[in-house]
Parts: C-alpha cells; sequence; structure tokens
C-alpha cells in the first residue's frame, strides 16, 4: 500500500463520481459494502462543505430552495474543492458558478446576490482599521503626490449591479416589509456594504448624485487610480470626495511607488 | 498583541467555544474552568473572531484543538498552517496545541473532515516523523486525539490501539482521548471498546473529549450533535479509572443548544469525574 497513492484516490472519489479505485482499498462487510463505507465520508465531506456555503449565501439558499441548492453546491464543491484550511476563505468561487450555472439562467441575478452574500461574509470578518496620519500627504512634494494609491479598508466593499440586488436582500430578511413580487429586479444599483462597530450594512449609492459621485470616486481608487488619476477625472470635487474618504476612514492609508507610508 | 497571561493551567470539565455562545458568554461570564478554541477559525489575523478571542482569554484559560495539521497526509507539512498556530499559540498562550490522528487534506485539496489512515509500520514512521517536526517548529509536545471511524483498510497491520501507542511513544506526544469516538469506532467496526480504552497509555493522556453521535442504522456517526449517550457515559467512568484525573472537554458542534444546556453536560461530566475519584 502506497499512502500518497491511497490519498489520491480518496481525494479523486471524493470529488468526482468515480470512487471505485478509493473503495478498492476498503474492506466490505455484511453491514456496509465498500463503496457505501467510502460514501459515508464522501456525504459527510459534500455535508460539511454545504452547510458553509448555505451560511455564507442564504439568500441563494432561500431563492432556489434547499433542495435545489444542496444539489447545486454537490456540484460546486466537485468544480472548486477546498484548497484552503480556512472555511472563511470557502465560496470565493461560488458567485462566478452561478453565472455560468444554465439551470438557473431564469434567475439571472443570483450572481450578484452571491456576490453581495461573499462581500458581506468578507467584511464581517474583518476588524476596522487603526487610524492612518494623513499629514504625512501634505509633506509630499507636489510631483509626488500625484504619484500616490489609496488604499481602501477591509471592512468596505463596492458592488454594482444591473439588479435590484439590495432589495432582493432585504426581502429575506426577518421583518422585512419589502415584498419579493413587488421588487422592480431590473434596476441597476451601486452598494457599499460596510461594518460599523456593531453591524454590516448596505448603503444604496446612487439615489443623490453625491453619493453616486462619491461611489464612483472609491471604485477608481479600488482599481488603482493614482491621486493624480483622481484629479483629472473628479476635478473640483476631489478635495471634498478625498475629506469624506478620510473622514469616513473607508479611505485607510496610502502608498507611495508601492511602499507604504507609514 | 502579546500578553503574558498568569493563568494558562487547564483543570475540570470545560466546553467547545463556539460562536453561537460569544454574546452569552460576554453577558454572564459563566463559571467555566476553560474553553477549548477551535485554532483554525481564529488564523486569520485582523478579524472579529481573534479580537474575541483575546477578550476572551483574559478571564479564562484556552486550550486549541485543530483539523488542519493533517498529520497524516502524505502533502508536505502546510509551514503557512503551522506559522500562523505558533504565532496565535504565542499570542494566547493555550494549555496545549492538539489535533487529530488522521488525514484532512492530501494532494492540495482540503477535505474539511477526519479521514482515518491504515494502520501499518509505515504510515506509523511518517506520522512521527511529522509529529517530530511540528513538535520541533512549536516548540512543545503536542497532543493528538484519536477519531471516529466508519471504514477499515485491506493494507491495516495491526489494531488501532497498538498505532496509536506505537505512535505515542516514537514521536513522545500526547494523547487527547476522544471516549465517544472510541466507542463509536468500536461499534461500526465490532471490537471490544474496553480492550482499546485499556490499552492506551495513562500517562500520556493530556484531556478527555466527550460528545454525542448519531445512530445511522448501520452505523454510528460521530455528529456531536446530542448529549453524551449512557454507553459513552459508562466507558467515560472506566476511562477516569484508567488515566486519572485529567480534564474533561464537552464537544457540541451540530444543532448547538444554549450555552446553559452545555454548560449542563460539563457539569455532569465533572459530577462523574469526582464520583469516581475519591
Amino acid at each position: 500500500m502506497n499512502l500518497a497513492e491511497l490519498q489520491k484516490d480518496f481525494i479523486e472519489g471524493f470529488f468526482t463520481g468515480e470512487d471505485a479505485n478509493a473503495s478498492s482499498h476498503i474492506i466490505s462487510d455484511e453491514i456496509l459494502t465498500a463503496k457505501q463505507r467510502f460514501g459515508i465520508y464522501k456525504g459527510s465531506i459534500h455535508g460539511i462543505l454545504t452547510q458553509a456555503l448555505g451560511l455564507t449565501f442564504p439568500v441563494c439558499k432561500s431563492l432556489v430552495g434547499e433542495k435545489f441548492f444542496d444539489k447545486m453546491c454537490d456540484l460546486f464543491i466537485d468544480q472548486y474543492p477546498p484548497t484552503t484550511s480556512f472555511f472563511a476563505e470557502y465560496g470565493n468561487h461560488f458567485a462566478k458558478f452561478l453565472s455560468s450555472f444554465k439551470p438557473l439562467q431564469h434567475i439571472p441575478y443570483i450572481s450578484d446576490v452571491a456576490r453581495l452574500e461573499w462581500a458581506r461574509h468578507e467584511v464581517w470578518h474583518k476588524v476596522r482599521n487603526q487610524s492612518f496620519d494623513f499629514g504625512q500627504l501634505a509633506e509630499l512634494a507636489e510631483s509626488d503626490q500625484a504619484n500616490i494609491k489609496f488604499i481602501l479598508t477591509d471592512t468596505m466593499r463596492l458592488i454594482q449591479s444591473n439588479y435590484r440586488i439590495d432589495e432582493i436582500w432585504f426581502a429575506h430578511q426577518q421583518d422585512s416589509d419589502i415584498k419579493l413580487e413587488l421588487i422592480e429586479f431590473d434596476t441597476a444599483v451601486k452598494l457599499l456594504i460596510w461594518k460599523d462597530s456593531k453591524e454590516l450594512k448596505i448603503s444604496l449609492m446612487h439615489t443623490n448624485k453625491q453619493d453616486s459621485l462619491f461611489w464612483d470616486f472609491l471604485f477608481a481608487i479600488s482599481k488603482g487610480s493614482s491621486l493624480g488619476d483622481l484629479a483629472i477625472r473628479f476635478g473640483e470635487n476631489l478635495p471634498d470626495l478625498l475629506n469624506q474618504g478620510i473622514k469616513s476612514t473607508w479611505i485607510q492609508s496610502f502608498v507611495k511607488e508601492n511602499l507604504i507610508e507609514v | 498583541m502579546i500578553t503574558n497571561y498568569s493563568f494558562n493551567k487547564v483543570q475540570g470539565c470545560g466546553i467547545g467555544l463556539r460562536l453561537e455562545h460569544f454574546e452569552d458568554i460576554n453577558a454572564q461570564q459563566p463559571k467555566i474552568p476553560w474553553f477549548e478554541i477551535l485554532s483554525d477559525n481564529y488564523l486569520i489575523e485582523g478579524t472579529a473572531q481573534r479580537n474575541y478571542l483575546y477578550q476572551l482569554r483574559n478571564n479564562y484559560p484556552v486550550t486549541f484543538h485543530g483539523v488542519g495539521l493533517s498529520i497524516g497526509s502524505t502533502d508536505p507539512l502546510n509551514m503557512d498552517y503551522l506559522k500562523r498556530l505558533k504565532k496565535l499559540k504565542h499570542e494566547v498562550q493555550p494549555a496545549w496545541v492538539s489535533d487529530h490522528l488522521c488525514w484532512t487534506s492530501a494532494h492540495g485539496i482540503v477535505t474539511h473532515d477526519l479521514i482515518p489512515l491504515p494502520y501499518t509500520e509505515t504510515v506509523v514512521k511518517h506520522i512521527v516523523d511529522r509529529i517530530k517536526q511540528v513538535q520541533d517548529f512549536l516548540g512543545e509536545q503536542i497532543v493528538i486525539e484519536n477519531v471516529s471511524s466508519y471504514l477499515q483498510f485491506k493494507s491495516t497491520e495491526m489494531s488501532e490501539w497498538n498505532f496509536i501507542n506505537e505512535i505515542i511513544r516514537q514521536s513522545d506526544c500526547r494523547l487527547l482521548l476522544d471516549v465517544n469516538n472510541i466507542y463509536v469506532s468500536a461499534q461500526n467496526h465490532k471490537f471490544d471498546a474496553e480492550e482499546y480504552l485499556f490499552a492506551m497509555p495513562a500517562e500520556r493522556v493530556a484531556e478527555i473529549h466527550l460528545a454525542g453521535y448519531e445512530d445511522r442504522g448501520t452505523h454510528l456517526l460521530d455528529t456531536h450533535s446530542r448529549p453524551v449517550t449512557p454507553p459513552v457515559w459508562d466507558l467515560f467512568k472506566k476511562a477516569i479509572q484508567h488515566v486519572g484525573h485529567v480534564p474533561v472537554l464537552i464537544e457540541w458542534d451540530n444543532d448547538i443548544p444554549s450555552l446553559e444546556r452545555v454548560i449542563k453536560e460539563a457539569n455532569k461530566a465533572k459530577s462523574i469525574q469526582q464520583g469516581v475519584i475519591v
């Protein structure tokens, strides 16, 4: 017996339908066959991972129903078996998987709902960053200032969707007065998911021009725009936007030439 | 964050720390002698859970219990995982670090489940080498737990209790004796639970685990979703006679009841322990 080969056969059996090689290592008896005994482990692994996905994506689960969700997770788990020891990191491919999952093409917004739920999951696990001395910005030479890039806090995510995913999400919360059947699904949204000291929040950012501009500003930062790029794009609005970003602590710090200035 | 805690000794009957109980623990500060934390859940720095652990540690001793070590894997040891574990250990100062005698990952894939090993001399050597590497890296003895199993390998050459004894002897690690796991495996594979129990090296037992299983008809499944069953309590009494007064822990991971209910189970273990050891 070669342990590495045995483990290879087991991994193959856990994450594909091919369990003949894995079962060949196992003793059958009068109570359970080797295949059935292997199946206990396969079922347990898929159950553990499906449960974890259900906790991370409860609205997606509710949208498709528990039975469908569980079967869909089986396919997802086989396609994207975990490569991390940390549960909190499992599920980052779920939205991508849903976007190309043909049986759900009649619910085109579900992958964006998954993106929203993953963003909430990620933000929930983060703690607010310590304060940063932005006074250092004024000490830089003007020519250097144009090249700096701002860093956004880990406790905030920006999401854009062609669907009203915020209301879809709220409609699935306890005591919500939003009715799923009354939502105008095909309404584009810009969202900001963030955490204050107590809870996660979802802010809709396009109901007024100023919020929408602020979302665009933060989004440009998230895509790596330098201060010089931001000045060109946001012009006279830049000082106010920058002030708002720093005051809200969503702009966490800045880097110059790939070095963090601390 | 590094604090020199004045207390890290663990004794009596503790419970496993679960997310569902965080608020109640904060509010009630219950009289629990210690908490066992699922260390894998706290290895990402800068998380809310990690901050919670720092707070908890100010009031309670803790032990670490992991799944991610995958001591039986043929992949190289996961040094990223071990470095994170060592850093957390340095910060939180647990009484000890434990994991399972099994494999959880191989060929780059992580199952998040406890998969058993064939009991052979070759596997003993493989595990012993890896435990020694881990102990050298962490700078202390680790504690390994016997797992429940639902299958037996054709290639197995020895009993599970001989396998465990050899590994503990050769690697100089300690044992987390899971009494429920012995019972579950004994029922599933038709061996004598007491023969297994009394073959365990008593002087090496750091801790006892108790939990509840589910009867699936063809086999018992170690679900940690129920109260401890009467036959496991009976086996626990024999375990105390064998190993003496070691710390005991209640694990409850699925269908998690109130904090009060889990504490009640720990208090039952405590009463039995005090009744058996006069």
